[in-house]
């Protein structure tokens, strides 16, 4: 390792050369580990025994201890949206319409996006850390080696209470967010409560909310699987924990936002 | 095939390892490891620190799936089995991790509890029952060390209670690693009889890797030596007593200087 002034020179350019392909064969197994994942977990989620207490620890631990950072979130971005709007659309002296766009842009896109980062970041790396320190304390080898199932006894509960409590969550920013905006219309923009809350509801329509839940059906999926996946394939001890921790932060974002692109290309035209 | 007299030997052997190559990597652990083990005995598996044997009983586990060769457990290959029939294979074999290995989520007692509950093997009522019986047989008795978390305990102390899991298991085979490494003497004794009695009461089959030659003599029927990622000697205890192996006098001994030093290996 130490006398690199020996080494001849091909071998470094061969190296540097064959970088992008190492990169490409990394980046396509790890495609594939997660698919692997996902597909065997999901193949498991109606495989008896159902672990309820398990499933129902995950729902408290995703769900109810998520409300409020997904509540804070929501009445801010709420608060902010409609500010911005109603500033922005009375240079047209159409702040009137603001609620109706606030509202569309809330249950489309910042109430969904937003709640599934805001969990990808406590949710995502929480089961990351756990995983990954039971992966490397031999914790998951000594599970495997009871005759458990690592998977159905880790991961479904994980992939279930997300895939729920993801959608769930963001139901309650729809409305937080609503809420938020509609205090700052009131009290900042002079809309009257009857006029904002008659606009919101004209202007919005059920497809609107549709298609910001639909979406984060989908984001509660990635964030348990990216979450898992990191975790269970952790090693070297606290450190390689740590980095489990962080990427599943950043993959999951990256993937919320990537996917949720092209979510919204399919629900446009569907919906 | 020829192996009508494998076959009959298969069957007396329950655990047969035949030249398993290992690697993490580009580093061999493992480089063609051949060993049986019989029913009903007790084989001590002894070799340096670094040498793989932890590796290897995870091989035996199929934790580790090895890169060559074979691993039998009674009639069934632990390195090819799909992953179903694997975790009822696992069902008659129980692992004490060097580690120890618990589960930090759960409680002392759960931990002890997860084999009865997880695979239903008694009834809910006895569970409680059995989880005591095996947590005072490590000499775990005192019921506020039931209620604690593994981050609560000792080093000795989480030894133990991946024993009594291990019991929780009610297993066919054990295979211990380094079960009396990091306990006082009185109390790695008594892990020392606890395996003998383990070997008399249930006729299980064991395989106990450990540095302590005083406790390899006293629970071992036959002595294991694993060097450089081969088995390169294994005889009864009293053999190995007297051995005039040059690498298994080294290491009874522990001397710094040897054969087992001279190896290019090391560093
Ligand atoms: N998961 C792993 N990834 C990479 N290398 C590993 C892994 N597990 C073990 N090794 C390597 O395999 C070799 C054997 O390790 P092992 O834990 O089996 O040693 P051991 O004989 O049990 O030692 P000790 O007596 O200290 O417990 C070591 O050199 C170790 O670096
Ligand atoms: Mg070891």
């Amino acid at each position: 390792m130490s006398s690199s002034v020996s080494l001849p020179d091909i071998p470094g350019r061969e190296r540097s050369l064959l970088a992008p392909l190492r990169w490409l064969e990394s980046a396509c197994l790890h495609i594939g580990g997660v698919s692997i994942l996902f597909a065997s977990a999901l193949s498991r989620v109606f495989q008896r025994p159902f672990r309820m207490r398990q499933w129902i620890a995950q729902m408290e631990q995703v769900g109810v201890h998520s409300i409020s950072v997904a509540l804070l979130t929501a009445t801010f971005t709420g608060m902010v949206m409609v500010l911005q709007t109603g500033v922005q659309l009375s240079r047209f002296q159409s702040e009137s319409m603001t609620p109706g766009i606030a509202g569309i842009a809330l249950l489309r896109e910042i109430a969904p996006v937003l709640t599934a980062l805001a969990i990808a970041a406590r949710v995502g790396a929480g089961i990351a850390a756990e995983l990954g320190t039971m992966r490397v304390t031999e914790q998951i080898d000594a599970l495997e080696s009871m005759g458990s199932d690592p998977i159905h006894y880790l991961v479904v509960p994980r992939l279930v209470a997300c895939v729920v409590m993801v959608p769930a969550l963001t139901i309650l920013s729809d409305l937080v967010g609503i809420l938020g905006g509609c205090l700052i219309g009131v009290t900042k923009l002079d809309i009257t409560l009857q006029a904002y809350l008659d606009t919101t509801f004209r202007w919005v329509n059920p497809e609107d909310f549709y298609s910001g839940f639909l979406k984060t059906i989908v984001f509660g999926g990635i964030v348990a699987t990216i979450g898992c996946y990191l975790g269970l394939k952790s090693s070297g001890g606290a450190e390689g924990v740590g980095t489990a921790t962080t990427r599943s932060v950043v993959v999951s974002f990256i993937l919320i936002l990537v996917s949720d692109y092209f979510l919204t290309e399919i629900l446009l035209k569907v919906l | 095939m020829i192996a009508g007299t494998e076959t009959t030997e298969r069957r007396r052997a329950r655990i047969r390892l035949a030249d398993v190559h290992l690697a993490f990597g580009p580093q061999p652990v493992l480089r063609g490891v051949s060993l049986d083990v019989h029913e009903g005995e007790t084989l001590v598996v002894v070799g340096r620190s670094g040498e793989g044997k932890s590796v290897l009983l995870k091989t035996i586990d199929g934790i580790l799936k090895p890169d060559r060769g074979e691993v039998w457990v009674d009639q069934e290959r632990m390195d090819s089995l799909r992953a179903r029939e694997l975790s009822l294979a696992r069902r008659k074999i129980a692992m004490v991790f060097q580690g120890a290995a618990l589960f930090d989520s759960m409680t002392v007692e759960e931990n002890v509890a997860f084999p009865y509950v997880e695979h239903g093997t008694c009834r809910t009522a006895e569970v409680r029952e059995r989880v005591v019986e095996n947590l005072r047989r490590v000499h775990l008795t005192d019921p506020a060390v039931f209620s604690k978390k593994p981050a609560e305990l000792s080093g000795g102390m989480k030894k133990r209670v991946g024993v009594a899991r291990a019991l929780s298991m009610e297993p066919e085979i054990i295979l211990w690693d380094e079960p009396t490494t990091g306990l006082d003497p009185v109390t790695a004794d008594a892990i020392n009889d606890l395996i003998l009695e383990t070997q008399a009461s249930t006729r299980a089959t064991s395989v106990v890797v450990t540095h302590d030659m005083a406790s390899a003599f006293k629970v071992g029927n036959r002595v294991a030596m694993l060097h450089q990622g081969r088995v390169v000697y294994t005889g009864s205890v009293e053999e190995t007593r007297a051995t005039e192996n040059p690498l298994v006098r080294q290491f009874v001994e522990g001397r710094a200087s040897g054969p087992l030093t001279d190896g290019a290996r090391d560093g």
